[in-house]
């Protein structure tokens, strides 16, 4: 096999650990605003960026990075750099913001952007990004490209040939071996996105970092929309809480048992 | 598309009892009542090697008819032969509106499906229900990690969706329903087989399973240990639920991963979920707000997790549990 080619896609999502109050919902531009909440990579891109370093450091090989959107952060996509991929391409355009792309239309653009790239013999995602939850664009990206996908991947190696992954199952874990090309989508069991040093920024500012816009990809139309955005809402199910005090933890922890059993709870 | 017509739901067997899942049951239910908005059939699709049964209950819950895709080969899910199934039964009876739970399998196949449909999938719905035309399915989807719900439409067909199997949906009795069986043919010559499972490591959880239990008792990264965990295994014993976790007590493997509750974990809707140590992110309270009580337990008054908690306790879990837990004992022991 020649030099080994991995693909990691890479979604800018606002910080979803941010507190709950700092989700803004505005129903009438049908937008959440979370208020002073910071861009990061999808938790779940970062595990297969890690996925993707370590499949690398066994077998050798090159790590590009690709990013899809509108108003792309610089500083929070190298990252990818940093930790290690190879290179990264950004690939941005007005065209390209979530107002205009779907899942099926951001599928449609990586799918482009992996072919001006030459066919690579891996390419990962996340299992679901952090924003939209919707789990769709890794096994989507497979289709049109006409691969075969593995889901929810917590490891892979290369074994003649073929891709072994490890994969999580509701109640345990599978082993699957595929054929290459495939895409695997990756879940936390792969474990977290390495330590970035202060070196590795430096260093990350010398590896190739390229800016291709829609009509380097030969896009002139943007794809319709498939999925349309009706309504936006805050969810409302708060719930109306009963503190139990008393003037000991014994107390306490005594008078919830008592309140549970009286309510008919327990 | 107007000609297309009628509701298809992918249905799944309980693969321990046999039976008709209890998740495709409640999308059953849903179907139906899409069903009759439109007044036009429900139908449910059944694939695997001995999938008559389940197939036949789906009539019982109120199918008009069911499908069934029987052959050695699909014992074992595979996109690779499921999908030419189902992709075929589509093309045939063009249904309207395609739904799953959102389960595992589910979550693997329906975009795939999706995709080849040329249609979209909005995944995790926890309600759908026809425009006031009755010719859009509005589908209604927690995003943001369930901080916003968002409702959408989708401008192809069929309008497609999975739809989260926790309860809140009522499972469709069984009434007598007439319907019929139809045996499709299955194509046995489709074996090119890219991907292949080697290996299959079940984990063996002692007790009640934590997706079915009445009382579930969950920790979060606030326990601290594995050691206080035993606090909480021991609750989950004396009230015969189920051990549960937030994200990170899994993360750092102070329980097992398939302890996590959550939005990328099982979702729980028991009768009562103990929630102790666990702030309250969206993320996890996605996976249990169902629960018809809630109890908090948290050494934080400004916790999240109060404001979807029906009783509270602000204190520390190492304090307070204890004495809960001795007190619940002897009043429960009192009972019987
Ligand atoms: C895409 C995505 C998916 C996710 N999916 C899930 C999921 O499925 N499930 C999930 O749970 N999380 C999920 N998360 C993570 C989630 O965002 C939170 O990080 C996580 O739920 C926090 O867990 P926690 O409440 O246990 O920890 P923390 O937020 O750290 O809270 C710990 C709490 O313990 C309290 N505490 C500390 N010590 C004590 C004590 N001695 N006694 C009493 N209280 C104490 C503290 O006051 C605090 O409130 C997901 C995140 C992302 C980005």
């Amino acid at each position: 096999m020649d030099e080994l080619r991995i693909v990691v896609c890479l979604k800018q999502v606002p910080d979803p650990e941010a507190p709950v109050s700092a989700y803004r919902i505005d129903s009438a531009a049908k937008r959440v605003t979370p208020i002073g909440v910071p861009p990061v990579l999808s938790p779940f891109d970062e595990n297969a960026l890690e996925l993707a370093l370590r499949l690398r450091e066994r077998h050798g090989g090159k790590v590009t990075a690709v990013s899809v959107g509108s108003n792309l952060s610089k500083a929070v996509l190298r990252k990818a750099l940093s930790a290690g991929a190879d290179e990264l391409i950004l690939v941005e355009d007005p065209a390209f913001s979530p107002d205009f792309l779907d899942g099926y239309g951001t599928v449609l653009v990586l799918a482009q952007t992996i072919n001006k790239l030459g066919a690579p013999h891996i390419i990962l995602t996340g299992r679901q990004a952090a924003d939209t939850n919707a789990g769709v664009v890794g096994l989507f990206l497979a289709e049109a490209l006409g691969i075969v996908a593995v889901t929810l991947a917590r490891g892979a190696t290369i074994e003649d040939g073929n891709i072994r992954v490890e994969r999580v199952l509701p109640d345990g874990l599978e082993v699957v071996i595929a054929t290459m090309p495939a895409l695997l989508t990756v879940t936390q069991e792969a474990g977290e996105l390495r330590n970035i040093s202060i070196k590795n920024m430096r260093d990350a500012k010398n590896k190739p970092l390229k800016h291709w816009k829609a009509a380097d990809l030969g896009m002139h139309v943007i794809p319709d929309r498939r999925l349309m955005l009706e309504e936006l809402a805050a969810p409302a199910r708060e719930r109306k809480c009963l503190i139990i005090e008393g003037g000991s933890p014994d107390e306490v922890g005594k008078k919830l048992a008592l309140r549970l059993r009286n309510d008919n709870v327990l | 598309m107007s000609e297309c017509k009628g509701v298809l739901v992918v249905g799944e067997k309980d693969t321990v009892r046999e039976t008709l899942s209890k998740a495709t049951r409640g999308v059953v239910s849903v179907g139906r009542r899409l069903a009759d908005g439109l007044s036009e059939h429900l139908s449910a699709v059944f694939i695997g090697d001995n999938v008559k049964d389940p197939a036949e209950q789906s009539i019982r819950c109120g199918c008009d008819r069911a499908y069934l895709a029987e052959h050695g080969s699909l014992c074992e899910y595979d996109p690779d032969l499921y999908l030419p199934v189902l992709q075929k039964l589509s093309e045939d009876i063009k249904p309207r509106v395609v739904l799953a739970p959102h389960t595992a399998l589910m979550q693997d196949l329906f975009p795939r499906l999706a995709y080849r449909l040329k249609t979209c999938v909005v995944t995790d719905c926890i309600h759908v229900e026809l425009d006031d035309r009755g010719a859009a399915l509005l589908m209604t989807k927690p995003i943001y990690g369930g901080n916003a719900l968002a409702v959408y439409r989708c401008s192809s067909s069929p309008h497609m969706a999975t739809i989260r199997t926790h309860t809140g949906l009522s499972a469709a009795p069984a009434v007598d329903n007439q319907g019929e069986v139809v045996r499709l043919d299955v194509d046995t010559d489709l074996h090119f087989c890219r991907m292949k499972v080697t290996n299959r490591i079940r984990e063996e959880l002692n007790g009640v399973k934590l997706e079915e239990a009445e009382v579930v008792v969950s920790g979060g990264r606030g326990i601290g240990g594995t050691d206080g965990f035993e606090h909480l295994r021991e609750l989950a014993m004396i009230l015969n639920g189920a051990l549960g976790a937030s994200r990170p007590p899994c993360d750092l493997g102070w329980v097992s991963s398939l302890a996590q509750v959550g939005l990328t974990g099982k979702m729980v809707a028991p009768n009562v979920y103990f929630a102790v140590g666990i702030s309250g992110s969206m993320q996890h309270l996605t996976g249990m707000y169902e629960s018809r009580c809630i109890v908090a337990i948290n050494k934080d008054a400004t916790a999240n997790i109060f404001k979807f908690a029906d009783y509270g306790i602000v204190g520390d879990y190492r304090a307070v549990l204890p004495p809960f837990i001795e007190n619940m004992k002897e009043l429960l022991e009192r009972k019987v």
